[in-house]
């Protein structure tokens, strides 16, 4: 969990994440939604040096023709939706399976969404906590904070005990402009609770996107012999099974979980998609917005 | 029941129960540890926990206990004592022997008989044989009747047949009986197992009286030496024998009746004959007795009761007479009814007599003379008996001469013309090969044959062809013809007349016949091989008359003549009349025999009149219990067999009269002695043979008081073993789907 994601040497500008994140979007730059206010406002960012294949008409001539080189005009372009990605970086989220833990894959894909959209020129905004807010990143356009969440997304660790029902209560008396909400959680808390979070995010307007991300041990509870499961969330607190014994009745009790989240969620008209650890990013991350854009 | 271990030390194996608890709390120890964000699903219900460790502990014990069985198993546990008998013990083939004696009927009035608990003992035996079980049933009789004569293993018929059983009479021939059950068992026995089971009463008799005990020897070593000799084939093992004893251990009090006797059975009508028997009491301070009558056919007779009984225990004679006047088979029956209380065995207090009432008794008179004249050897017989043409001369016995050159067998003596009842040969030198042929078919089928001596006698040829060493008609060896000293004559000893023809003399103070002197007689030998038997004496110790038995019939040997030769005075005393009649009477009562058996002796039943029936015949046995059997005669003699236990038969052939036939008993099974413990363990040790005790409950009889009451159950344990087994497999499975189904 604590291992090193990036390579500095290799990754200079945007380490590992980025190449994630670059390679899963790619090919799905029509992103996630469609902008109703596409080019309704664009200020003057900086000049670059042109390259041959750059657009002729980005060519300011004026420059040109007080220096006799070619640069190329850059702008900053402004967007109404503004995007908030929730990450719950809370100790369950800490579970590592076979594969990485359900952080890590919730920042892969917390990076690959904000790449996209980024690049579609949406603010986007990233808030980390576990009980508590841990980071908060404001909304914002251009490729700037695509570096600053990734640095945020690198630095994030597994926290302490998970309360999110509170927080996102709280996110959404605290944002006034309606945006996308996409939420990275395990939701591992009290159903309720959590439900009652998401229906006041929905009743502020919000489009609210729930990526439900699990570890497929959590799934299917592969454990067959005597197991001492200890909490994540609660330092000191273990309990010794027979895993096999209790394997039914666990697998009763999450399946209903996630029913009853699936089917609330969707009655509320929010977007529920699940993300196994074990699956790769690209492909879940593919089928879902495969999914969306069908719509 | 007992049970035990026969390898205690492998109770070590116990510590190995400490395995599942071990194995469970290492799995405890020895767990994975995983890092878990889900902990909220593994809360489970305390309905489920507590299931599950129920579930666990249920595992746990049957593991322990599968564990715990294998050990015991593994330590040879046996069980021994009462319960062990009936269980899982493969068939066995086994004779139960009955106690048939009339001593078995004894009772106080209160406790059952000892035939009572025999049969009921014997049913619950039966009741409880196991299935493959193959079951007899003999009765101790003399000679031992098989009930059931056959194993079988259907026991429901050997009850039916235990139930018909009638009153036990007469004896038991124990050894013979047990003899003969095993006989069976050897010849038809299939099961491994085989026993003989006695039930009898305690008497001493016929069970361990010295007789018995040395039969019981002998019948000991027989089985040892077929056991030993034989050691290969299982048929000749030696069988397991186990005697139920039931009863009084004590004599009670007990009156009886001694056998009923007379002079003779044979009488001719209109003459007077006189019984004799005797009332025993025993045990009784002041014997009652409430009647005693004597009956002869429907009549009854007058019969005086003792009118003292003197002692704790006695005997008191009691006699009466009684004239015959028709002719045929008459039963004379005497019956005591003692007071109540006075008698513990009533099956002893009535006695019978079948008496044959004659009207003429033909006898062929054979003498040594060509010419028969007033000095022939027959002529003071011919005197002393009837004569036809003399009709005041009375006599039953109604001869016929001839000389022994006229002797024609087929003629006089063929049974199709009606046989002389006795054959005499006077002084007869010699006999042609078919003569003696003759003679011999007649007494071998019935006759009576009286030969006295005299000087044509021929020795050589009496004793090559008559006594034939021993095995002829001749009862004893002539040596040669003796002389009396210094002329004095010889006389005979009355007081040595053994037979019972000559009782009246032995008993008679003015009998004469002791001075009957004759100078000459002939020396005979009885050799002990020859079953003669001297049954009169001269005075100097010399034989006069010897007796045997040949076949059906009877041969009386006299070794001085019937007349006046070697100056012999018998003819001229007063009672030669009487002699002659009671040796005629004697030899002819030989068939009376037919009419009054001894247990165990066929019953040879020959018409006596001069027109038998034709054969083939049907003829009727009336037996004591009523019953009737029917046989088919194809010739005559026709010999039935034993008929069966002591009592009165009577015999009907086709739709003629009946007549009775008469088994006696013997009277000393009235002794009710019981054998102490002593020559019971000598009865035991004989054999050997297991005394049971009656009480026990059957289910464990016959190995629970046999060595071998030891079972090893081991078996039942690795049952067990593979029950567990099967359960630990079944729940492990049961808790696995459960969790394997999600």
């Amino acid at each position: 969990m604590t291992t090193t994601r990036f390579d500095p040497s290799a990754l200079a500008k945007f380490g590992k994440l980025s190449l994630v994140a670059r390679s899963v979007v790619e090919g799905f730059l029509s992103g996630i939604h469609q902008s109703p206010y596409k080019g309704f406002s664009v200020e003057f960012a900086e000049h670059r040096q042109y390259y041959p294949g750059d657009e002729i008409r980005h060519i300011d001539w004026r420059v040109y023709g007080k220096t006799d080189r070619w640069f190329i005009k850059e702008y900053e372009e402004e967007t109404n939706l503004h995007a908030h990605i929730l990450l719950d970086a809370s100790g369950s989220m800490g579970f590592r399976g076979a594969g990485p833990s359900k952080l890590e894959y919730a920042a892969w894909v917390a990076a690959s969404l904000s790449y996209l959209m980024l690049h579609q020129h949406d603010a986007v905004g990233l808030l980390v906590h576990d009980h508590k807010v841990r980071t908060t990143l404001p909304p914002h356009a251009g490729s700037k904070q695509l570096l600053r969440i990734l640095q945020t997304l690198e630095a994030t660790q597994p926290g302490a005990e998970t309360g999110l029902a509170p927080l996102w209560h709280e996110l959404a008396n605290r944002v006034a402009r309606k945006g996308m909400i996409v939420i990275l959680s395990d939701c591992f808390d009290k159903l309720p609770d959590l439900l009652l979070a998401l229906r006041n995010l929905r009743h502020r307007r919000h489009d609210v996107l729930l990526l439900h991300v699990l570890a497929p041990e959590e799934i299917d509870f592969p454990f067959r012999r005597m197991t001492q499961f200890r909490s994540l969330e609660q330092p000191g607190h273990k309990v010794l099974l027979d895993a096999a014994q209790l394997r039914q009745e666990y697998l009763r009790n999450f399946q209903s979980f996630c029913q009853e989240l699936r089917t609330r969620t969707r009655d509320m008209q929010i977007d529920y998609h699940l993300l196994r650890t074990d699956e790769p990013v690209d492909r879940a991350l593919g089928h879902y917005l495969a999914k969306r854009l069908a719509r | 029941m007992n049970i035990g271990f026969l390898n205690l030390a492998l109770f070590a194996g116990m510590a190995a129960l400490a395995i599942p608890p071990i194995i469970h709390f290492l799995n405890r120890r020895r767990h994975d540890v995983v890092d878990w964000g889900a902990m909220q699903f593994l809360l489970v219900s305390p309905a489920k926990r507590r299931r599950f460790m129920i579930e666990d502990i249920i595992l746990m014990a049957l593991r322990m206990g599968l564990i715990a069985i294998l050990v015991l198993a593994f330590a040879a546990p046996y069980v021994s004592g009462l319960l062990v008998a009936g269980w899982s013990r493969p068939p066995r083939d086994t004779v139960l022997v009955l106690d048939g004696s009339y001593s078995m009927e004894q009772t106080d009035g209160t406790a059952p008989s000892p035939w009572q608990q025999a049969r009921a003992w014997c049913d619950n035996w039966l009741k409880q044989a196991h299935a493959g079980d193959r079951v007899a049933l003999l009765l101790a009789a003399k000679p031992p009747q098989p009930v059931v004569g056959e194993l079988t293993a259907d026991t429901a018929l050997v009850r039916e047949m235990l139930d018909q059983l009638s009153r036990p009479a007469g004896n038991a021939d124990w050894p013979r009986s047990v003899s003969d059950a095993w006989n069976l068992l050897r010849d038809h026995g299939q099961a491994g197992r085989r026993d003989i089971i006695v039930i009898a009463d305690r008497q001493k008799l016929g069970w361990a009286d010295p007789a018995t005990v040395t039969q019981w020897q002998a019948l000991g070593r027989s089985w040892q030496t077929e056991s030993t000799a034989l050691t290969d084939d299982p048929r000749f093992a030696a069988p397991r024998v186990w005697a139920v004893t039931l009863g009084n251990d004590r004599a009670g009090p007990g009156m009886r009746l001694g056998p009923l006797q007379a002079t003779r059975t044979l009488i001719g009508a209109g003459q007077r004959l006189r019984f004799t028997t005797a009332l025993h009491w025993q045990n009784h301070d002041a014997p009652q007795v409430k009647s005693l009558r004597a009956t002869v056919g429907e009549s009854s007779i007058d019969v005086a009761l003792p009118k003292r009984f003197d002692g704790k225990s006695g005997r008191a004679p009691i006699t009466f007479d009684h004239r015959f006047a028709a002719t045929g088979m008459h039963l004379v029956s005497v019956a005591l009814e003692p007071a109540d209380g006075a008698d513990m065995l009533p099956a002893d207090n009535r006695q019978d007599l079948a008496i044959e009432v004659v009207q003429e008794l033909p006898v062929l008179l054979i003498d040594g003379d060509k010419q028969v004249s007033a000095r022939s050897a027959t002529f003071y017989l011919m005197k002393a008996f009837a004569d036809p043409a003399d009709k005041t001369k009375v006599s039953f016995i109604v001869p016929r001469v001839a000389s022994h050159h006229d002797l024609d067998p087929d003629s006089m003596l063929a049974k199709a013309h009606a046989p002389p009842r006795v054959v005499v040969l006077a002084d007869v030198p010699r006999l042609t090969a078919p003569q003696l042929a003759g003679l011999t078919r007649y007494v071998e089928d019935g006759g009576g044959l009286f030969i006295f001596l005299g000087p044509r006698a021929d020795p050589a040829f009496y004793n090559a062809h008559l006594y034939r060493d021993g095995q002829g008609l001749l009862p004893a060896r002539l040596e040669r013809i003796e002389m009396a000293k210094s002329d004095r004559a010889v006389t005979l000893d009355v007081k040595r007349f053994l037979h019972p023809a000559l009782e009246l003399f032995r008993e008679e103070p003015q009998c004469t016949l002791g001075h009957a002197g004759y100078t000459r007689w002939w020396k005979a030998t009885a050799e002990t091989h020859g079953r003669g038997v001297p049954v009169a004496l001269f005075a100097n110790d010399e034989l006069w008359l010897i007796e045997r038995a040949y076949g059906q019939g009877r041969v009386l040997l006299s070794t001085l003549p019937m007349d006046h030769t070697w100056d012999g005075h018998l003819p001229k005393t007063w009672e030669f009349p009487v002699l002659a009649h009671e040796i005629m009477f004697a030899l002819a009562d030989v068939r009376s025999g037919a009419f009054n058996l001894v247990p165990g002796q066929p019953l040879r039943i020959q018409p006596a009149t001069r027109d038998p029936w034709a054969t083939p015949v049907s003829i009727m046995l009336l037996k004591p219990d009523g019953k009737a059997a029917t046989r088919t005669a194809a010739a005559w003699p026709f010999d039935w067999g034993a008929p069966g236990p002591p009592g009165v038969y009577q015999v009907q052939v086709a739709s003629g009269p009946r007549w009775p036939v008469v088994v006696h008993a013997d009277s000393r099974e009235s002794d009710l002695t019981p054998a102490t413990d002593e020559e019971r363990r000598r009865v035991a040790e004989s054999l050997p043979l297991r005394y049971l005790d009656p009480d026990l409950d059957q289910e464990q009889l016959p190995e629970d008081a046999g060595a071998d009451q030891t079972q090893e159950v081991w078996w039942v344990f690795l049952i067990g073993v593979m029950a567990l087994m099967c359960g630990e497999l079944w729940l492990t499975r049961r808790m696995a789907l459960a969790r394997g189904r999600s």
